[in-house]
């Protein structure tokens, strides 16, 4: 379970102070899959960062699985990250050194006691699922934007986390590649993943279980 | 996972072919300059044929003289030797030995000169020369004063071409001596065995010598065990102090070191009055540092210029898990495999320079070869210089926040 009570966060820049999110209270149930909508800048990516643990709340407190967040070591942190959340960023962020079988594997590399062997077949399992066992030896500079954002997916998928992110997941796809990727997230979801999506089509809000609007930072019904 | 890490190292400076190579670029010739000078002073201070037992061998290189009003350091002489340095306890045998420098030879009319030494016949039982033909100096030839001379293979040559030699005269400095042995060249960086011919120094034209403090002699020292070395230093040190000073001074110094530590005393020793073996090797380490600062710098630079442009993948190894320790660890990784890249690289190529300076002839004799322990050092350094450069911009990395990770640069 996500639970955010009261959570605030704001950016500072040279000039301007921004309120990224302004008291955001939020619960999120195990295995739920919750659609986040909203206009850009409303704060969107700034909530799905702090739900992924890569970012702090000024104020208000973060729980995950009924523990609090605040004040973990980095180490704790981390090996949160690793085991539990699996992330698909809105600008896709592939590791442009590495090929894409390489990148699929990324989470796997610090999750102590997968094999290199093990690591493969499971990069390799996740390409299939997303449709890109074809190109496992391309770079990312090779590939389409809607393959690379395949390619993001798989890396979320592959260690099968407990809690899946996605930054507008098929913001770079046409209709038919979204709906794949769509019912990827669904069948994470049906596999009992709690799945939290960001995206401005209704359409796809619509396949969740529920919507959570923004607005400038607020929560709005 | 260390493998995990290695295996993506190398994938990375595969695709990062132009910083890898720039970088190996740097890397190797800074290692090549190190090797080149590590085999160098390997060469001159590390047992090599025909030192065999330099290990339990100690020497006697200086004695210095001193008064209220001056000091004089140099050679030992003869005097000081016989008196303080025979029957040691714990030595097995005893060599004193004179260089006698450049000497000159008329063969049909053209000048031959030849570097001279001459010794005892303790000096061929301690040192191990490899013999061509004939024999060495032997105790009959040094009690009986006879002319008698070796040579080494090069000089034979000069003398003979490729006829006999052996039982053959020939004429040092307007003297006679009669070949009787041929032996490999030895590299004059062996300060010790060096010589292009080996005569006994009871041949001498006069017996002056024998009055000598300084002079042109020198000892070596067989001990039976490498154990008893501070017992026959101290002894050695006993007698010197306790021995009469000649006219007009006070006192005598000298000390039974080995080759590294009497240069250690010549360069630390106040009066040479003790040896600095630990201060000498911490100057050459500090030399090698120093040598090291401005290509690790320079490295340094260069990996911190690419933290930003790899901040998305740092951004990225975090959000999937990757701790501060997990960066740090497989960003220095990441360098070391460079570094030690580079110095495999450095290492061919100083095997390279080493024998271009062996052919080239600028050092008579020179026989500069990479070994075990100069790739030893070598690698070391390496591995040295990979983490001294990797260390700052490694940590820097990983200090990077995730979020700014990935805002730093959206692909
Ligand atoms: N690192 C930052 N420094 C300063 N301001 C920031 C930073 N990150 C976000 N902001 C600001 O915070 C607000 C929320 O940003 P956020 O990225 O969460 O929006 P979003 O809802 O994801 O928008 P989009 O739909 O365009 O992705 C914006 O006004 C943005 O300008
Ligand atoms: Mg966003």
């Amino acid at each position: 379970m996500i639970q955010l009570n009261n959570v605030t966060k704001s950016y500072h820049t040279e000039r301007i102070e921004t309120l990224a999110l302004d008291a955001v209270t939020l619960s999120i149930a195990d295995g739920e899959f919750v659609a986040i909508m909203g206009p850009s800048g409303c704060g969107k990516t700034t909530l799905l960062n702090l739900m992924g643990l890569l970012d702090t709340p000024d104020a208000g407190e973060l729980l995950l699985d009924d523990q609090s967040i605040g004040g973990q070591s980095d180490r704790k942190l981390s090996r949160l990250r690793n085991r539990k959340i699996g992330f698909v960023f809105q600008s896709f962020h592939l590791v442009q050194d590495l090929n894409v079988v390489d990148n699929v594997e990324v989470p796997l590399l610090y999750r102590p006691g997968v094999s290199g062997r093990e690591r493969r077949r499971l990069a390799r399992e996740a390409l299939d699922q997303v449709g890109l066992s074809s190109r496992i030896f391309h770079f990312p500079n090779q590939l389409s934007g809607g393959q690379q954002q395949r390619v993001a997916v798989a890396r979320a998928i592959v260690g099968a986390p407990q809690i899946l992110l996605a930054d507008e997941p098929t913001g770079n796809l046409d209709s038919r590649m979204g709906d794949e990727i769509m019912d990827l997230l669904k069948q994470r979801h049906d596999a009992g993943s709690t799945v939290v999506m960001v995206t401005h089509d209704q359409r796809m809000a619509d396949c969740a279980d529920r919507t959570v609007r923004l607005f400038d930072g607020r929560q709005v019904q | 996972m260390l493998r995990s890490y290695l295996q993506i190292a190398l994938k990375v400076l595969r695709r990062r072919k132009f910083f890898t190579a720039i970088s190996l670029f740097g890397i190797s010739f800074t290692l090549l300059v190190l090797m080149v000078v590590t085999a160098l002073l390997d060469h001159v201070f590390a047992p090599h044929a025909p030192e065999t037992r330099g290990h339990r061998t100690l020497g006697v290189f200086g004695v210095s003289i001193q008064s209220e009003t001056g000091s004089g350091t140099g050679f030992p002489g003869f005097k000081v030797l016989d008196h303080c340095a025979r029957d040691l306890p714990g030595v097995e045998e005893v060599s004193f030995f004179r260089l006698q420098g450049n000497v000159t030879s008329y063969v049909g009319g053209e000048k031959i000169r030849s570097f001279l030494k001459a010794t005892d016949d303790a000096f061929w039982r301690i040192l191990d020369f490899e013999l061509i033909e004939g024999r060495t100096i032997d105790a009959h030839d040094f009690n009986e004063r006879r002319q008698v001379a070796v040579l080494n293979e090069t000089t034979r040559g000069k003398f003979f071409g490729a006829g006999q030699a052996l039982g053959e005269t020939i004429r040092i400095d307007g003297r006679s001596f009669e070949v009787i042995g041929v032996v490999r060249d030895v590299p004059i960086v062996r300060i010790v065995p060096y010589s292009e011919i080996w005569i006994p120094y009871t041949t001498a034209r006069t017996e002056d010598y024998r009055q000598q403090y300084r002079g042109d002699f020198m000892a070596l020292l067989l001990a039976e065990r490498r154990s008893d070395f501070d017992q026959i230093r101290a002894e050695y040190a006993a007698r010197v102090s306790a021995m009469p000073p000649p006219e007009g001074y006070d006192t005598v110094i000298s000390g039974a070191d080995t080759f590294f530590e009497f240069v250690s005393r010549q360069l630390f020793g106040q009066r040479m009055q003790s040896s600095h073996p630990g201060r000498l090797r911490a100057a050459l380490g500090l030399a090698a540092l120093l040598f090291l600062m401005l290509p690790t710098l320079n490295l340094v630079n260069l990996n911190v210029s690419r933290i930003l442009e790899r901040a998305s993948e740092i951004g990225v190894r975090r959000s999937f898990g990757a701790s501060r320790g997990h960066l740090l660890l497989q960003f220095v990784l990441e360098n070391v495999v460079l570094t030690v890249l580079g110095g495999l690289l450095g290492l061919g190529l100083s095997a390279l320079v080493l024998a271009a300076i062996n052919d080239s002839g600028v050092i008579p004799y020179a026989e500069f070869a990479l070994n075990l322990r100069v790739f030893g050092w070598g690698m070391a350094g390496a591995l040295l210089f990979g983490v001294l450069s990797g260390a700052y911009p490694a940590w820097r990395m990983s200090r990077l926040d995730p979020v700014d990770g990935l805002k730093g640069s959206a692909s």
